[in-house]
């Protein structure tokens, strides 16, 4: 171990010598852009990976058409996790629906979907695998996973690994949506987003989006979503639809206008931008004047003696700042963050403020006839585009009628379930999700269940388990190797699909009373076909049909009752062993289990009077569960070591 | 010596402000220097106090900027100065620098400070200095850490464990056992 050196009373070093040895923030940015970003972050690599990919697939699906019956024993034989399709529907003639609609011109949309959920289409968003730009119209697939059975039903994993930490996901919300053009699957322009106004049950902020990165097999975090109330979102949406009508009588009014600022971004054309509606300085509030030139901003280059006004809506202001001489000053803009930015500084500080630009009294008069003059000429070009794109206006303001009328209903319809609007952005086409990674606390309880089926009393053949906490918008899967982890307390609803492809259900009464007793609770399950079942857990999971959750309460019972096995243990706290009486049937199997599951010991019983050594244990409360040999009667018992 | 301790508790405008510039940063990296400016001094101070030279502690300082930088879109808002967060990849930098042997890692503190420490140790804390020095050399890296963070330069329980990532009452537990430690060590000596 090196030793540890302490000193006391350094000398101190001034903050002067400090700054001389600071290397610019220029050197700084240069030596960050020198750093060489990893191959697999690039952009050709990813763009290469994609095309690899499709490649791939169309290869594999080439091969799987031409060798279809040889290829189909060759996976069965195979089956390992690996080559299981990502996605991997438990059902095929089961999916949850989508939603087609069909994007006519090349302007940039508003598309409501049934749910309500907005989607802003750019213009010139899609473009082929070769990264083309697309002819119309495009077909757009949509479709949401509400509630765990919809997560169930398309089979889309709701793990994440983090760092090779595994968490299920709990979901906010989750959306997929699909461009197509003639049965070929289109993709998302570079530099374009889709925008989404997402409606959610909940209105948490620490749920995260993700986009699920099907190359990866995992998803990859996107950042934050925006969260709005609903309330505030039926205030805009009236907005917009007053917006609508005064767009379709087509009359402008000169007058400057806040809450037109939505139908105003629709005269925004390639070569022309609108202005900045001009605002009136604010002799109370701080503000800068300054040289910059205003070629990079179109929206402000139209005007002179343009101000800037410190915005202290976003950021506070502090008044030093003002006295300072800056060396230089730099202005950026953040749609999302606020209008404009200024940075200011001097060599060797900076500071960063959001400022609005404005006018004084004098150039306010002439800033306001620019105003008008520009817009009345981009209304001109607006008008003439129009004439050319008439039909396909028509049709658009037509669709976008029904569709506000659409999204009014919705709104009323799922006012009472949806409190918060999500808006995030799309950068690609496939499944967007917004979660939450499950804490692994109160899911501590373990069991490890059997399955039997109700006609024949055989054990059944399953894969996968699926447990939902009616508490949590998640689906917790488990493979039939490993132990099942569940919040004991709360109401779980447990499901397995059985290799015939049936479906068992174990409603959350049932659950409650086996999981009490044991650990390894054995369930009798009566097996229902794929549309049934899943018809099943949609009622029992968002808990719309109370009458089929008492319904099926009979036809999963567990033994609990019924066929126990008639045992006794004594002596019973013991010190070293136990004696097990059996009354009538011999030949049983025994497994020991400690309170956290662990198994201690198994082995079978062929006596009436049978011995346990629980020398070894430490001392402790312990689980002795016993069945019969066709497993159709069972006891547990509670053993306590002193 | 330059006062180590530093204000932790900001309030909620000052978090706000420096999100709104954090974020503006993410999208555009030219924005990071205001940040820049503003932890510079700081930053550099508080390697140097770790580190034997100044030029050592200014090419960790240019490392670590340039670090938090490339790793900026991982940086999650979670209610702290952004100190915090750069504070925690210099402590990083400057473990892997003295692991590969290239810095000579030292824990400075002011006779002050360290009297302070002695006393909370023991009563007699005039004539165990020497001794706790000699204590507290036979102590890991990562013990001595904690005592620096929290005696050396005063830091609160809340700002350590943002540092080292460790949650706030394993630090007040480790603390508690490396002062019992280093109790005993100086009953030792004296018996």
């Amino acid at each position: 171990m090196k030793k540890i050196k302490i000193n006391i009373d350094k000398p101190d070093i001034s903050d002067e010598k400090i700054l001389a040895k600071k290397p610019s923030f220029q050197t700084v940015l240069q030596n960050f852009h020198a750093v060489p970003k990893p191959f697999y972050k690039a952009s050709w690599f990813s763009g290469g990976v994609a095309g690899v990919t499709i490649a791939t697939i169309a290869l594999v699906g080439y091969y799987f058409i031409k060798h279809g019956n040889n290829s189909s024993t060759a996976n069965s034989n195979n089956d390992s996790l690996s080559t299981k399709p990502f996605i991997a529907k438990p059902f095929k003639n089961i999916d949850v629906p989508y939603e087609v609609m069909s994007v006519s011109s090349n302007c940039s949309h508003q598309l409501i979907t049934k749910t309500g959920t907005v989607l802003r289409i750019p213009d010139n968003a899609f473009v082929d695998s070769l990264g083309k730009p697309v002819t119309f119209p495009v077909e757009l697939k949509y479709r949401e996973f509400r509630n765990p059975v919809d997560f169930f039903e398309s089979g889309i994993p709701m793990n994440y690994d983090s760092n090779g930490v595994h968490y299920t996901f709990e979901s906010a919300g989750m959306i997929e949506l699909l461009a197509s053009k003639d049965g070929k699957n289109l993709s998302l322009a570079k530099d374009k987003t889709i925008g989404v106004d997402m409606k959610s049950p909940t209105e948490d902020s620490n749920y995260n989006i993700y986009y699920l990165d099907t190359t990866k097999r995992n998803w990859v975090y996107k950042g934050k979503d925006l969260i709005t109330s609903l309330d505030e979102k039926q205030k805009t949406a009236t907005q917009n639809n007053r917006n609508l009508k005064r767009d379709t009588a087509s009359t402008i009014n000169n007058e400057p206008n806040r809450s037109e600022e939505i139908r105003i971004e629709d005269l925004n054309s390639a070569t022309s931008k609108v202005p900045v509606v001009p605002a009136k300085a604010n002799k109370s509030k701080y503000i800068f004047k300054l040289d910059v030139d205003l070629s990079e901003w179109p929206e402000l280059n139209v005007y002179k003696n343009v101000l800037f006004q410190v915005d202290e809506t976003v950021k506070k202001f502090d008044a030093k700042l003002y006295t300072v001489k800056w060396t230089s000053a730099k202005l950026y803009q953040h749609a999302t963050v606020g209008n404009y930015s200024l940075m200011l500084s001097k060599n060797d500080t900076s500071v960063f403020i959001p400022v609005i630009p404005v006018f004084d009294e004098k150039s306010y008069a002439t800033a306001i006839s620019v105003y008008n003059q520009n817009i009345s000429k981009l209304v001109v070009e607006k008008q003439e585009r129009d004439k050319q794109n008439n039909l396909k206006m028509l049709t658009a303001l037509s669709s976008a009628n029904a569709l506000q009328q659409t999204i009014e209903l919705v709104n009323t319809v799922l006012s009472s379930e949806m409190k918060a609007l999500r808006t995030f952005e799309l950068t690609s086409f496939g499944d967007w999700n917004c979660d939450r990674p499950v804490p692994p606390i109160n899911r501590d309880f373990t069991i490890t269940p059997r399955f039997l089926n109700n006609a024949d009393g055989k054990s059944i053949k399953y894969e996968n388990v699926y447990i939902v906490d009616k508490n949590k918008n998640a689906l917790f899967t488990y493979n039939k190797s490993c132990p099942l982890l569940c919040n004991k307390k709360s109401n779980n609803i447990l499901w397995i699909v059985t290799t015939d492809n049936k479906i068992g259900i174990v409603n959350s009464q049932t659950f409650l009373d086996a999981v009490s007793e044991t650990t390894s609770p054995i369930f009798n399950l009566t097996l229902l076909n794929n549309s049934e079942g899943v018809n099943e857990l949609k009622s029992l999971v968002t808990g719309k049909n109370e009458e089929t959750d008492n319904l099926v309460t009979p036809t999963t019972t567990t033994e609990a009752a019924n066929n126990t096995l008639t045992a006794t243990a004594y002596p019973n706290p013991t010190k070293d062993v136990v004696n097990i009486k059996l009354q009538q049937e011999n030949n049983v199997t025994y497994t020991l289990t400690d309170m956290s599951g662990k198994l201690i010991l198994k082995g079978q019983f062929y006596d009436f009077q049978n011995k346990i050594d629980l020398s070894n244990c430490i001392s402790g409360v312990y689980n002795l569960s016993l069945f019969t040999s066709d497993l159709k009667q069972s006891k547990n018992i509670k053993i306590v070591k002193e | 010596m330059y006062p180590a301790t530093e204000k932790f508790h900001f309030t909620r405008e000052q978090i706000l402000d420096e999100e709104y510039e954090i974020r503006a940063a993410m999208k555009d990296i030219s924005c990071f220097s205001p940040l820049y400016d503003r932890y510079y001094v700081r930053l550099f101070r508080y390697i140097y106090r770790r580190v034997e030279s100044e030029d050592n502690a200014a090419d960790i300082t240019s490392q670590v900027f340039l670090k938090a930088m490339l790793n900026l879109n991982k940086y999650q808002f979670r209610g702290v100065p952004f100190a915090s967060w750069l504070y925690r990849i210099a402590s990083n930098e400057i473990a892997g620098e003295f692991r590969s042997n290239i810095i000579c890692r030292e824990f400075n503190t002011t006779t002050e400070n360290l009297n302070q420490f002695a006393e909370e140790i023991d009563e007699n804390a005039n004539e165990m200095i020497q001794n706790l020095q000699n204590a507290m050399s036979t102590l890991s890296m990562g013990e001595m850490e904690l005592i620096e963070l929290r005696y050396f330069e005063k830091r609160s329980g809340l700002a350590i464990s943002e540092i080292t990532g460790l949650t706030e009452s394993n630090v007040k537990v480790k603390l508690h056992r490396i002062v019992q430690k280093l109790k005993d060590k100086i009953k030792n000596v004296r018996s």
